[in-house]
């Protein structure tokens, strides 16, 4: 599929690194772009007011930025195509409103939430795999 | 030539016997230290079984007056200040409610239930067990906060156990001395009089704090960048803060007896500095800052846990029958042990429904139990009893059943504390981040050589072939360190965000010392680089709610927990 996406959606957890390396393997081995959405969601950013939201968003956008770089550097695919959207908003609106603005192809979500695979499946129209946040040792 | 103690003008034996005792207890303090770093025992621990035996020694090596205003005015306002100092306020704010609940609600229970318990099975008088309660209520999270940092346990357990102690210690001084007053003859315990007692002297002494540290973070640390006097006015409101609220009648000239919570005046200027002085502070002001603390604090905990083996193995039991001595310590260790109990995981199930999104995780609530040591401020409380108007074999009793209950909690719970914590799976990613650090800090010092390395070779200090062989060799170990923080990373992912996290915080530390180095040369105008430091600062402070709340395990969207 042309310019296909994988959609790797977090809204925070520890063992995230394990995650996206996964959700970055998944993108190389469909030969899709990554696109990483981290979402402040109401029940854990709720409470900050806009201006303390927005830098959130910047700080997150560039840590989140360095850590791809890094996952991508790890991979020996530094040239790959892959990109952080930070939002803010409910988990479902926003990741149907990123879904909808690109070409889809497969939406992971970390496994410590596997029970939200079925909504977003619903909602999206898209795949939904799960993406392990530990390692197999 | 050598002088004789009394020929040193104006020297005095008692002042040189107790500065000579000092020194000796730093010395066992230090050879503690070396020790317990080559056998599992914590630090803590050492001292009191030192102290312990520290007793048995001949007389005169270490004679030294431990009373209880010696640890309540001179050893516990740094300690308490320290503490507070550290204690990030966001994450304090935001289990504020549970915190209070415990230290006020909790401590207010558990001395009554104490008291109600211990009057039960040992024969001493309503208020000298309610006075027990109260002293017994007051944790000391000393030794158990440094189990949290070596095992990398979650700061919010850290948060919810340290900042119960520090309040539940000025909730169980008011509730000590309120019973103490009304045993005095003539004197009667009225519960009205006790709540508004309480409510003077603990938002009086908060009040006072905040003032305190108000002056000092904006007035001082905020327009003076001297390290040296930055970290003199901290040590000032330290103490500062304790002595203004404990001699405030006197000090402003009406009831002399009049005062306010000394220990709260400290934590409230401690909050105030940490939350606001050190982000005024330039990053080596900072650096020297928490270097002098280190130190300070370390030095009065090694005092401290030493002066308190070294005060119960030297405990009178005066007329006591050697069965109620038995039967008193084994009564309080029950009672303490059953009503923290209690109070840990009623509370928390209260919590749990009250406010389910900061309830108290069931692993928490574990360690919360079986980490309420008893430390310092119990002992100097104690102390303060045997100069007080009980009979002498009621304040021997409550003596002997603090000191079991401190020593109990210190050597069995304090040395259970870290299998308790592996397992409950607790234990976070410390050892993996000090094997991440050890990597970084080779990488460091072997960039460091090479660099020196190259230095010389260009200078012409070494000849050419030598520099070319060693700079060779340190590449080649660079890069071999190189690889295994790699590797390291690969291995244990989880450490990525966190590394980046402080590698972010340093970088910006970095960018604002260069902001301040570029405003002094001029090259800017002030007002510039406070502009931009300002945007430099913000950044950072959303850096302790990315930590705080993105690298929380994720919930399902719409869960509360």
């Amino acid at each position: 599929m042309e310019n296909a996406e994988v959609i790797y959606v977090s809204w925070g957890g520890n063992g995230a690194g394990v995650a996206v390396r996964s959700a970055f393997e998944a993108a190389l081995e469909r030969n899709a772009s990554l696109l990483y959405l981290a979402i402040l969601d109401e029940q854990h950013f709720g409470d900050l007011d806009d201006i303390h939201v927005s830098l959130v968003v910047d700080e997150l956008e560039w840590l989140l930025d360095a850590q791809l770089r890094l996952v991508a550097n790890q991979l020996n695919a530094e040239r790959h195509p892959a990109r952080i959207i930070v939002r803010v908003g409910d988990v479902y609106d926003e990741l149907d409103a990123v879904v909808r603005s690109t070409v889809c192809d497969l939406v992971l979500v970390p496994s410590e939430v596997g029970e939200t695979a079925g909504a977003i499946a619903e909602r999206t129209g898209c795949t939904v795999e799960l993406v392990s946040s530990t390692l197999a040792r | 030539m050598i002088f004789a103690a009394e020929e040193v003008a104006g020297a005095d034996p008692s002042v040189l016997q107790q500065e000579l005792s000092i020194v000796l207890l730093l010395a066992i303090g230090s050879a503690v230290a070396l020790i317990v770093k080559r056998i599992t025992l914590p630090y803590t621990v050492a001292l009191v079984l030192v102290g312990l035996a520290l007793a048995f020694l001949p007389g005169g090596l270490i004679e030294f007056d431990i009373n209880a205003d010696l640890i309540l005015f001179i050893l516990v306002p740094p300690l308490l200040f320290e503490a507070t100092l550290h204690l990030p306020w966001r994450k304090l704010k935001a289990d504020l409610v549970p915190v209070l609940f415990f230290a006020i609600g909790g401590t207010m229970l558990g001395t009554f239930a104490t008291a109600f318990a211990i009057t039960q099975i040992v024969d001493i008088p309503w208020l000298a067990a309610v006075a027990f309660g109260a002293l017994i209520s007051a944790t000391d999270p000393v030794a158990v906060i440094a189990f949290f940092k070596s095992l990398g346990v979650d700061k919010r357990l850290g948060v919810l156990v340290e900042g119960e102690s520090l309040f539940n210690d000025a909730v169980a001084i008011v509730a000590f001395t309120l019973a103490v007053n009304a045993a005095e003859p003539g004197n009667s315990f009225s519960l009205s009089g006790a709540v508004v007692d309480f409510l003077v002297k603990g938002f009086g002494g908060l009040a006072l704090g905040i003032a305190i540290g108000w002056v000092v973070a904006e007035l001082v640390l905020a327009n003076v960048d001297d390290p040296l006097i930055e970290t003199t006015t901290t040590l000032a409101a330290a103490y500062g803060a304790f002595v203004v609220a404990e001699d405030f009648g006197r000090i402003f000239g009406f009831d002399s007896h009049f005062h306010l919570s000394g220990i709260l005046a400290v934590v409230a200027a401690g909050l105030v500095i940490g939350e606001r002085g050190l982000k005024n502070t330039s990053p080596s002001t900072r650096v020297s800052l928490n270097h002098f603390w280190e130190m300070l604090v370390y030095l009065v905990n090694s005092l401290v846990f030493l002066f308190i083996g070294i005060k119960i193995a030297d405990i009178d039991i005066g007329d006591l029958e050697f069965n109620r001595v038995v039967i008193a310590a084994a009564a309080a260790i029950v009672v303490v042990l059953s009503i923290r109990f209690v109070i840990v995981y009623g509370f928390s199930a209260v919590l749990a429904v009250l406010i389910p999104k900061r309830r108290i995780p069931v692993p928490f609530r574990h360690v919360a139990f079986w980490g309420g040591l008893r430390g310092a401020i119990s002992l100097a409380l104690a102390l303060i009893l045997a100069e007080r108007s009980f009979e002498p074999q009621t304040y021997n009793t409550v003596l002997i059943m603090t000191f079991a209950v401190v020593l109990f909690t210190l050597l069995i719970q304090g040395t259970t504390m870290t299998p308790l914590i592996r397992r409950l799976g607790l234990a976070g990613t410390s050892e993996n981040e000090r094997r991440q650090q050890e990597h970084q800090a080779r990488l460091y010092a072997r960039r460091a050589g090479q660099a020196e390395i190259a230095k010389l070779g260009h200078s012409g200090v070494l000849f050419s072939e030598m520099a070319s062989a060693l700079s060779a060799t340190y590449d080649a170990e660079v890069r071999e360190t190189s690889q295994d923080l790699a590797g390291h990373f690969r291995a244990h992912p989880e450490l990525e965000l966190s590394m980046l996290l402080q590698a972010r915080r340093d970088a910006l530390t970095a960018e604002q010392s260069a902001l301040l180095e570029l405003s002094r040369s001029g090259l800017v105008e002030i007002e510039v680089a406070e502009h931009v430091a300002s945007e430099i600062t913000n950044r950072r402070s959303v850096l302790d709610l990315i930590e705080q709340r993105w690298e929380q395990t994720p919930a399902p969207p719409g869960s509360h927990g």
